[in-house]
């Protein structure tokens, strides 16, 4: 009973606050954005995974803010332009009626702890909003964390900067990762431990790389999804539902939204209305009030990153080196007994290793090559495993080492556990989405 | 009539999967998709830089795996990022659905060690085996598909346990 006069309370206080929008002080409307995340408990979240084409309406928002960019829709990064991802686009219906997408998007020679979503609003009466660009980077120190972890234990931390999508894709340099001047950015302190209850970890940072700004109203918060949302899979809601990893959801007030009684809720006035969905002419910043789930790339992620290799030479040292801690793999196998199939995993981690290249060989191009041949390697080692189940874990283990060393002399470098010459710092062993990354 | 001379053009202009038809023939067949490099293991090949994709999706690297008198035994194309398990209908439309959904069961043994090889490289080294049975597709913790074709079989990998998605494509997949 105590809950139905609290939602009905809860409701009344949420119409009357929408009338008194235009009225509100900066202060309010920090404290409605905390009310409204009290609102949204998880459990009140819908999340589906959809394609573009189940959803043209979506589809014809965001076509009109990349009309004559390179941008395009696909299913997978490409190494020349930007591509939106036509498949696993994640849609949340919050408890007041809002849907938000969020679309992948795939941007060149990125670095491996960056990634971006173009995320949409669409209200409870059926209006688009202005499609907005997050451009998400992951602390660098906490990437392997939050890389090999459900998000409900390592919940998003770094820097999320935003971008009118218009603005993003007529600046967009075919090949480079592309860098306008974002609108504004916002350090996400992250928190560990479970965040079903929607804790937050917010504030409005000092902004990141490229001028970004920081705004007044800028403004995140994260739920992290409990394992009881799920997500259809086949476009079309799962009659019997499986659990999946946890996504995170985050609450944004991006730009001076509700501080100076304009915002995303008046945005249609700049443009014209077609088909219930608003058409953004100018390349204004936004200004908006979203629950949008991260929408993160391909997890978990596969190439080794050039990051890891921090190579530097002395003076008249014949060759450049770079020392890494902890290189970890995982290799698998499978096997059928009697009708079951098992499958055996054999997890290794090196110590220290030394990785050299001949002294000719520029830093950053060393650190590419390397990248390149452990993840060949690896590949190889994977390969080899699974015909031969039987091997034993320190066959997997010498069979790893052997096929770094020719993986490294095939690229006319070498791999040691010596020490070339005194070595300063070793590297943290990293692995990136889609490239093995470019350091040069 | 416009309708179905786009679904006939579609059809002209999709990439059919060629893997399959490379088992047993010369390793010299499979060269040229990509850049060679030849590995540390006596008949294992990875292809870099690959020319071709599978159902859409770009590879990162293909491994072919050949008999002493370097016919391929298996072809196994590495993807460059987990896709959606949307991807097992793709690929079912063409090879057929198939019920060898295998998700994980239970650990049926693990151990660990340490250890310093010969060239003094020192490891931590942990094993596992894990039994696996029939699942749905939805599975959070689904290990692969396997479709038995006549003649070959094919397996998707979705690399949740070691961050490796690929299919495979062999005479027999299992040991």
């Amino acid at each position: 009973m105590k809950k139905l006069i609290y939602s009905v309370l809860l409701i009344f206080l949420f119409v009357f606050q929408s009338c008194q929008n235009e009225n509100l002080s900066e202060d309010q409307e920090i404290s409605t954005v905390a009310a409204d995340i009290t609102d949204q408990e998880p459990n009140n979240f819908e999340l589906q995974s959809w394609t573009i084409d189940d959803i043209p309406s979506l589809k014809e928002n965001i076509e009109y803010s990349i009309q004559n960019s390179s941008i395009s829709w696909g299913q997978s990064a490409n190494s020349e332009n930007i591509v939106l991802d036509s498949q696993g686009i994640l849609q949340v219906l919050d408890s007041i009626g809002n849907y938000s997408y969020a679309v992948r998007m795939y941007v060149p020679n990125s670095p491996y702890n960056v990634f971006y979503n173009v995320v949409v609003k669409e209200d409870n009466h059926g209006n688009f909003k202005q499609p907005i660009v997050l451009r998400y980077e992951v602390d660098e120190s906490y990437y392997p964390t939050y890389s090999s972890s459900d998000r409900k234990e390592a919940p998003f931390r770094g820097d999320i900067a935003y971008y009118n999508l218009g603005s993003f894709a007529s600046s967009s340099i075919s090949g480079k990762e592309a860098a306008p001047v974002p609108c504004g950015s916002i350090s996400v302190a992250g928190t560990s431990g479970n965040n079903s209850n929607g804790s937050s970890g917010s504030g409005s940072g000092s902004g990141s790389g490229g001028g970004s700004t920081s705004t007044e109203g800028d403004n995140y918060t994260n739920i992290s999804t409990p394992s009881y949302v799920y997500v259809a899979i086949d476009s079309a809601p799962s009659t019997t539902p499986a659990p999946t990893p946890s996504v995170e959801v985050g609450i944004g007030s991006f730009g001076q939204f509700g501080t100076d009684g304009g915002g995303g809720d008046s945005g249609c006035t700049e443009g014209k209305v077609q088909s219930g969905a608003c058409k953004y002419l100018s390349n204004d910043c936004p200004e908006e009030e979203l629950v949008f789930p991260i929408n993160e790339p391909g997890n978990p992620i596969f190439f080794v990153n050039c990051g890891s290799f921090e190579f530097y030479k002395p003076p008249g040292s014949a060759v450049t080196a770079a020392a890494v801690d902890n290189m970890e793999e995982t290799f698998h196998s499978y096997r059928l007994v009697n009708g079951r199939v098992d499958t055996k995993e054999v997890y290794v981690k090196l110590n220290r290793v030394y990785f050299t290249l001949p002294s000719w060989r520029r830093n950053g191009e060393a650190s590419n090559i390397t990248a390149e041949a452990v993840t060949a390697a690896n590949r190889a080692v994977e390969l080899w495993y699974l015909t031969n189940f039987d091997a034993t874990k320190e066959d997997v283990n010498d069979t790893w080492i052997k096929s770094l060393k020719a993986a490294m002399k095939f690229r006319g470098g070498q791999i040691s556990y010596v020490e070339p010459f005194k070595m300063k710092n070793a590297g943290i062993y990293q692995t990136s989405l889609l490239t093995t990354g470019d350091c040069d | 009539m416009r309708i179905i001379i786009v679904l006939v053009l579609s059809n002209l202009f999709m990439k059919v999967p060629f893997f399959d038809t490379l088992l047993g023939k010369d390793i010299s067949e499979a060269l040229s998709i990509g850049v060679t490099q030849v590995t540390a293991m006596d008949n294992l090949y990875m292809i870099l830089e690959p020319k071709v994709d599978f159902f859409g999706k770009s590879i990162g690297q293909i491994g072919v795996e050949t008999s002493e008198d370097n016919t391929i035994n298996s072809i196994t194309i590495f993807f460059p990022e987990i896709v959606d398990t949307s991807y097992y209908k793709i690929i079912s439309e063409y090879y057929g659905y198939t019920s060898n959904i295998l998700v994980v069961d239970e650990i049926l043994q693990e151990e660990s060690s340490e250890k310093t090889n010969d060239e003094n490289f020192t490891s931590n080294i942990k094993e596992r085996i894990t039994s696996l049975k029939k699942g749905s597709i939805e599975h959070k913790e689904i290990d692969h598909v396997l479709w038995d074709k006549d003649d070959f079989q094919i397996q998707l990998h979705f690399g949740h346990n070691n961050n490796r998605m690929y299919v495979r494509f062999a005479n027999k997949i299992y040991n």
